[in-house]
């Protein structure tokens, strides 16, 4: 019969550690983000929204004048990047040259389209990401930058019912740095 | 109950005791670990297997937090009028994952509202029916907008209007809740 306790206080305990471990369950402390949230886009110091988008792989960015060209044999992208920031209303832009990472190859309704993709560093809550954007001109969107799986995996759990949950809060130094390399090399958030 | 055991009791009193003291105790302790683990919302992947209902087949569903209105896979979408009322005849050709079968069944259905979809070729005006889906062990009866989806990857698209009442996402995983709805008797595919 002690045995027998035993053995069930051990099962229970077991199975209530399994539940609160579940891989269905969120557990604490994870960090949550809503399906809209704001980002500063650091080379332009522009603070914008962003939508989180589940549905997409490679996140992307609105850009005007987009041009591919090639440099000491390396292939590069020449845009421009021109966004409305939140905060102070006005628009920011600059004229930005990047390494091409690749061409992404886009469906869409009106067939196959080929989208030059950089690295672009954004603060998101209070990380610095160096993430992949396609570049796109997206005027007649509502979000100029729209976040896929691939840099949504570095932040945490989607709550769609949502909005603006991490406000961006990175450090300034960090700021400028980020804003100021050239095409420093890609890294996860800092 | 004493605290102490008095020193001239029997072994089974003892066991009786121990199963008085010990089972409250340790229902005790697992009770608030339940009621929180039951609190923890629950965490869809990017993917997830489902159940349409109406034709009993189980499908692959991307749940895609960019789209408002969920959507699916539908032929032969024809608008009619039953009593002055907008309704939508479509058929429902689905395979289903698990026996690896075509199931179709052609359904005739209120229509909810049109939206307007802005799209790369224009916009476009869809119908919204009421469909019943199981996902997990919960059928949700979800509005999805019917749509020719030959060419995508996925049968059924969920936007956030049916993530809004499942739980939250983690899009670094895929397949966490197997559909376990009991499906109802269907007639066999390709009858009607």
């Amino acid at each position: 019969m002690n045995r027998l306790a035993a053995l069930l206080v051990a099962t229970a305990l077991a199975a209530t550690n399994a539940l609160a471990n579940s891989p269905n369950r969120a557990s604490e402390g994870e960090r949550v983000y809503g399906w809209l949230e704001k980002a500063v886009v650091l080379p332009v110091g522009a603070t914008v929204d962003i939508k989180l988008d589940s549905g997409a792989w490679t996140s992307s960015m609105d850009a005007k004048d987009i041009e591919t060209f090639r440099q000491d044999g390396k292939q590069w992208v020449r845009f421009d990047l021109r966004l409305e920031d939140h905060v102070s209303g006005a628009v920011r832009h600059r004229e930005m040259r990047l390494p091409l990472e690749r061409i992404t190859r886009v469906r869409g309704a009106g067939g196959e389209d080929l989208r030059p993709v950089v690295t672009l560093p954004v603060c998101i809550g209070d990380r610095v990401f160096h993430e992949q954007f396609t570049l796109r001109d997206r005027e007649n969107m509502t979000y100029p930058v729209l976040l896929g799986r691939r840099t949504m995996k570095e932040l945490g759990l989607l709550d769609v019912t949502a909005t603006y949950l991490n406000k961006p809060a990175c450090p300034l130094a960090r700021l400028d740095r980020a804003a100021g390399g050239k095409g420093d090399k890609p890294g996860k958030g800092g | 109950m004493p605290a102490v055991l008095p020193p001239r009791e029997s072994f089974q009193t003892m066991t009786t005791l121990l199963r008085a003291t010990l089972l409250p105790l340790l229902l005790a302790l697992s009770a608030p670990a339940l009621a929180k683990a039951k609190e923890e919302p629950r965490v869809f992947g990017w993917l997830e297997k489902a159940i349409v209902m109406p034709v009993g087949a189980t499908v692959k569903m991307k749940l895609d937090s960019g789209a408002k209105t969920s959507s699916m896979d539908a032929r032969d979408i024809t608008p009619f009028k039953r009593n002055g009322k907008r309704w939508v005849r479509f058929v429902l050709h689905l395979e289903d994952k698990v026996s690896g079968e075509d199931v179709y069944r052609e359904l005739e259905m209120p229509v909810k509202r049109y939206v307007r979809l802005r799209g790369a070729g224009g916009e476009d005006r869809r119908p919204v029916v009421v469909l019943p889906i199981c996902i997990g062990d919960r059928v949700y009866r979800e509005e999805f907008t019917l749509r020719n989806r030959d060419n995508m990857l996925y049968p059924v698209l969920i936007g956030r209007t049916t993530l809004k009442h499942m739980g939250l996402l983690d899009v670094t995983r895929t397949y966490l809740n197997d559909p376990t709805c009991p499906v109802p008797e269907l007639r066999p595919a390709g009858k009607r």
